[in-house]
């Protein structure tokens, strides 16, 4: 009963850790750099009252969904591409290393002004955080696939198109799907910075607009949702994994 | 049909370490012809050139010089007239057992009902019961069912074996072996069978052909004069087994000897 025992863990922790802190916030008592648990828990409920959380949530829950699965999709093609084909490696090698080098947040008005402030530019702007990781990681599982597999398949009759689809593809899956996972979090904090940076709807306002008028309690109660907006997203390519590469030996393990 | 004639096959392959490019005569005008239904082993030192020459067979890498023909017909590529077991069984780990089966029909585009095809050739190789079965999920035997059953189902003419039970523990190999004599017997297949055990060879084949070290030469071929079928009686008990295996192997302990000697010389 591995579980039971990680959640027995957890759930000490998280009272420990929780007591530790209202007994510091009482010490201090400086509401500002340290509010007391009522006080977190108290703006909380305000921001779910007011529907300001709820609102900002699913701000950034949309456009982190989209954006996955745009960015994914995208990482996945021209990855795909670069690891079959070396003229295509040749062509899109250094553009990729050079934006996965580039600070992104550099890139947010442009890419607002290319889709617009509303849903379409804030997706571009996670896509363009995704692809990169899934681009590099599927790239390399193509590159890498099973010569012995290719040469059996060919011996079958099997052409070009075929191999690609039924051999390099299924073998690159594992490897997109560690790049998505390492995409998540990319996107979730690549998506707050630009909303504070921007001053655009979603959780990233709340945190930057409560930060400047230094309300440390919300500013909290609003990181206290994050963690669950990643959990969505992460539950989500966790899935789709357990789906697509159910085949593989370390899948049916666990 | 399933008459395979190979005619001074030469190949070679340029090896690149660092900068050292280093040219490696594989094979060396092998001639070889193997009749219809006919089930001839190919033994030889290691890196003799074995592999390279059934995949030559199957169409898989082109001669330098030289060409093979089947039924008349010259290889230029792999064809549905024949068909390979792979040393390391070659089944796709993402497929179940039916559906690696089924990849061959798809691939060749044979006709007719494939779940039926299928059905019958996953008995034929006694695989009931495991159809939705990944590969990992099977032993080392199991695998290599699939991957004979996978070559049957196109029903080739030639089926090329690649040191396929090679990689199983010896039981299971002598279990395969029997099995195969079976299929070879209701199929009637024309066999071509890499193998580095002479004991497999002897007991398998109407032919052993025996290669020298590289560039791979056919030194001799060795008939076989053990009554058919070998599955039915326990035919590593005859005498005139065992003087085979010895005449086999002292052929190919010559050869092991120089390359021996070339080790020690360098």
């Amino acid at each position: 009963m591995g579980n039971l025992a990680a959640s027995r863990t957890q759930v000490i922790w998280l009272l420990g850790l929780a007591a530790s802190w209202e007994v510091a916030a009482r010490l201090l008592d400086s509401p500002i750099a340290m509010p007391r648990l009522g006080a977190i828990f108290g703006a909380l409920i305000d921001l779910l009252r007011s529907g300001q959380l709820v609102e900002a949530a699913w701000w950034s829950f949309s456009a982190l969904y989209l954006g996955l699965f745009v960015g994914g999709a995208l990482g996945i093609i021209f990855g795909f591409l670069m690891g079959v084909s070396r003229l295509a490696e040749y062509a899109l090698r250094p553009y990729a290393s050079a934006l996965y080098a580039t600070p992104l947040v550099a890139l947010v008005p442009v890419v607002l002004l290319w889709f617009g402030m509303g849903l379409g530019g804030r997706v571009a702007f996670v896509a363009l955080w995704v692809v990169f990781p899934v681009l590099i990681s599927t790239s390399a599982g193509a590159r890498s696939g099973d010569r012995k597999l290719q040469e059996a398949a060919r011996s079958f009759g099997a052409n070009r198109w075929q191999i690609w689809l039924h051999v390099v593809l299924p073998y690159a899956m594992p490897f997109v799907f560690s790049g998505l996972r390492l995409a998540v979090g990319r996107a979730l904090v690549g998506l707050i910075v630009a909303e504070m940076f921007l001053q655009s709807k979603g959780l990233g306002l709340l945190l930057a607009s409560y930060g400047a008028s230094f309300s440390t309690e919300y500013v909290l109660a609003v990181i206290l949702v994050l963690p669950l907006v990643y959990w969505g997203l992460a539950g989500t390519v966790m899935l789709a994994e357990k789906r697509v590469v159910r085949w593989h030996p370390a899948a049916a393990a666990t | 049909m399933g008459t395979v004639e190979v005619r001074d096959i030469s190949k070679a392959f340029v090896k690149r370490m660092g900068r050292d490019v280093q040219t490696i005569h594989a094979l060396d005008r092998v001639n070889l012809t193997v009749r219809e239904g006919e089930f001839v082993s190919i033994v030889g030192p290691s890196g003799c050139g074995k592999t390279t020459l059934l995949r030559i067979i199957d169409g898989l890498i082109l001669p330098d010089e030289g060409e093979v023909c089947i039924n008349g017909h010259v290889v230029r590529e792999p064809g549905r007239d024949r068909a390979m077991v792979f040393q390391d069984f070659g089944l796709l780990p993402w497929k179940t057992v039916t559906e690696n089966i089924r990849f061959a029909l798809q691939m060749r585009k044979i006709p007719g009902d494939h779940s039926e095809i299928v059905r019958r050739h996953v008995e034929l190789v006694g695989l009931k019961g495991f159809e939705h079965h990944y590969p990992h999920e099977l032993s080392g035997g199991m695998q290599q069912r699939v991957g004979i059953a996978r070559a049957l189902t196109i029903d080739p003419e030639v089926l090329l074996m690649d040191e396929p039970f090679a990689a199983l523990d010896a039981q299971m190999r002598e279990v395969l072996q029997a099995e195969l004599l079976k299929i070879w017997e209701q199929t009637a297949k024309t066999i071509i069978f890499i193998t580095h055990s002479i004991d497999e060879a002897v007991y398998l084949s109407d032919r052993v052909v025996v290669l020298s070290q590289r560039p791979g030469q056919v030194r001799e071929t060795v008939r076989v004069d053990l009554p058919q079928p070998r599955w039915s009686y326990p035919v590593r008990k005859e005498p005139r087994f065992w003087e085979l295996r010895e005449y086999v192997w002292e052929l190919i302990r010559e050869s092991v000897l120089v390359l021996s000697a070339e080790a020690d010389g360098q």
